[in-house]
């Protein structure tokens, strides 16, 4: 537990990061500029100048996934590119067939689309991953059918790290003309994405995943026939109808510095995530009953997601103050269950409860791992020394 | 700026978790040592040990595999009984332990976990007195 005077050591970055020192100043040049405050669709000189800056930053988005320009539509984050994305093609092309396809392990903002579509009438598949995390490509050809219209499956697992074949998938999609929806909102700025290379027709990222500012995202749409969106909401021409409404023009600033900050810094910052992960995993995995959740192979080096045997997920939380990482626990969760990650995953319910996922950003250090090894050691021995005879006698074991 | 950030956990429930002075067994054998244990499908499992001579609860000992919450009202309890007499146990109440320790209303079915293992304790002990 936190002892007085301790700093938090935030190692949460897949649930959001610092804004970078440089995204935050552009912001702030922008509101206090004389453009900032205009409305982008105002055909006058200010309002000119603020559409000037919001072209700008589409650029800077467009560049870090080697789109076009016009391919990207903003919106306020993640959540809201996925129900675009999902919503819109679902509904556009509704008179060719109702069936669609996602994973169990997605986020919520993807499953949560899929369950209200099923409610409406379409049917969906859904398609559990082997024990690796990953998706065996044989079982997503099988569901497949002839009127089969939309694919879901995201890029990065945001509990997991696990990294799908996203490549093959959209492959596949693309022979049998099915569109092929990615949440992104994990690896962009992260991973190298080309969207030239790869058969994706919508992807879905977010700004604070990658030191951007909260509340602004976007959903690259593809320029290619058959690819269009039923809007969500209507009411004006922005960002090519799909999603209107005055544009945020400061937090489209700051998405576009840090898109660029990331495309410079991104191999870095990589290798930087590889070593750290490493190091915090060689100094616990000698723990009894620890398991890695997710083939180290196949894992972004962002996240290391642990469970430990005979721990409560919720007193691991307490007892690992000051360190702010997130739990796979239901009582950790708004939802109150424990992850549906994990349990699709094989995890028992046990485990799933006391799964904790370490998630490294551009400013963590060595000295932080340090201390998150020493924390989590001592958590778990303190815990397992509380916990009934016959655990505690197995975990020494 | 600073905002008022509010801790789903008390000062005392913050100070049993982390120095539960009476997790374990117990240390030595007494008149009567009885133990007991609940669980339930959350994965939640408590253990109660008592030491009696006489009347006399001399040493409480718990075991847990719970929440903060639960661990701190295992170890509250402990703190409460250990050297009354073994009837004073009926007077245990949970929503004093609730006050107490200030558990969350989203919590406190937690507690039932450990009146459960009291329930279990108690009737052992009778059982004993009575054989």
């Amino acid at each position: 537990m936190r002892n007085p005077g301790e700093q938090p050591v935030y190692l949460d970055h897949a649930a959001t990061t610092p804004v970078d020192a440089a995204v935050a100043a552009a912001m702030m040049a922008c509101l206090e500029s004389p453009f900032g405050f205009a409305n982008a669709s105002s055909s006058h000189l200010v309002g000119r100048q603020s559409a000037a800056a919001i072209e700008h930053a589409r650029r800077q988005v467009a560049t870090l996934l080697n789109a076009e320009p016009h391919e990207i539509v903003f919106t306020s984050g993640a959540t809201e590119s996925n129900n675009l994305a999902i919503f819109g093609a679902a509904k556009q092309r509704a008179h060719r067939g109702r069936h669609v396809v996602t994973m169990t392990t997605e986020h919520k903002a993807v499953t949560e689309c899929f369950e209200a579509l099923e409610r409406e009438g379409f049917a969906v598949t859904w398609l559990n991953p082997e024990d690796s995390g990953r998706l065996d490509l044989v079982r997503l050809e099988s569901a497949l059918r002839d009127d089969t219209q939309l694919v879901s499956i995201m890029h990065v697992n945001n509990e997991t790290g696990i990294v799908q074949d996203v490549a093959s998938i959209g492959a596949i999609c693309r022979a049998r003309g099915i569109l092929y929806h990615c949440d992104a909102a994990q690896s962009a700025g992260k991973l190298a994405i080309d969207v030239r290379k790869l058969p994706v027709d919508l992807l879905s990222l977010t700004a604070h995943k990658f030191h951007g500012p909260q509340g602004i995202g976007a959903l690259y749409v593809a320029d290619r026939p058959g690819c269009r969106l039923a809007p969500l909401i209507h009411g004006g021409p922005q960002e090519r109808r799909m999603r209107p409404g005055t544009q945020a023009v400061h937090q489209i600033v700051g998405f576009g510095m840090a898109s660029e900050l990331a495309l410079a810094r991104r191999d870095a910052d990589v290798l930087q995530y590889r070593r750290l992960c490493e190091r915090l995993w060689q100094g616990i995995r000698d723990l009894p009953d620890l398991r890695r959740n997710g083939a180290a192979e196949h894992t972004f080096p962002g996240i290391l997601n642990v469970s430990a045997g005979g721990v409560d997920g919720e007193s691991l939380m307490l007892a690992l103050e000051p360190l702010c990482v997130a739990s796979g626990a239901a009582c950790n969760s708004q939802s109150g269950e424990s992850s549906h990650v994990l349990r699709a995953m094989g995890c028992t319910d046990a485990s799933a409860q006391s799964a904790i996922r370490f998630s490294f950003g551009r400013g963590t250090d060595k000295s932080e791992i340090d201390m998150a090894i020493e924390r989590y050691r001592w958590a778990v021995k303190h815990l397992r020394s509380l916990a009934p005879s016959g655990i505690a006698a197995a975990m020494r074991a | 700026m600073k905002f008022a950030v509010q801790d789903p956990y008390s000062k005392k429930v913050r100070g049993y978790f982390v120095n539960p002075v009476h997790a374990g067994n117990l240390r030595k054998s007494y008149t009567l040592n009885v133990s007991a244990a609940a669980d339930d499908r959350q994965g939640n499992t408590i253990q109660l040990e008592a030491g009696i001579d006489g009347d006399t609860l001399q040493e409480l000992r718990f075991r847990a595999l719970a929440c903060p919450h639960l661990i701190a009202a295992a170890e509250h309890f402990c703190v409460r009984f250990e050297g009354r007499e073994t009837k004073s146990l009926q007077e245990f109440d949970p929503w004093e332990t609730v006050r107490e320790l200030q558990i969350p209303p989203g919590k406190t079915g937690r507690i039932l976990l450990l009146e459960d293992a009291i329930q279990s304790l108690r009737q052992k002990i009778g059982d004993h007195s009575h054989s």
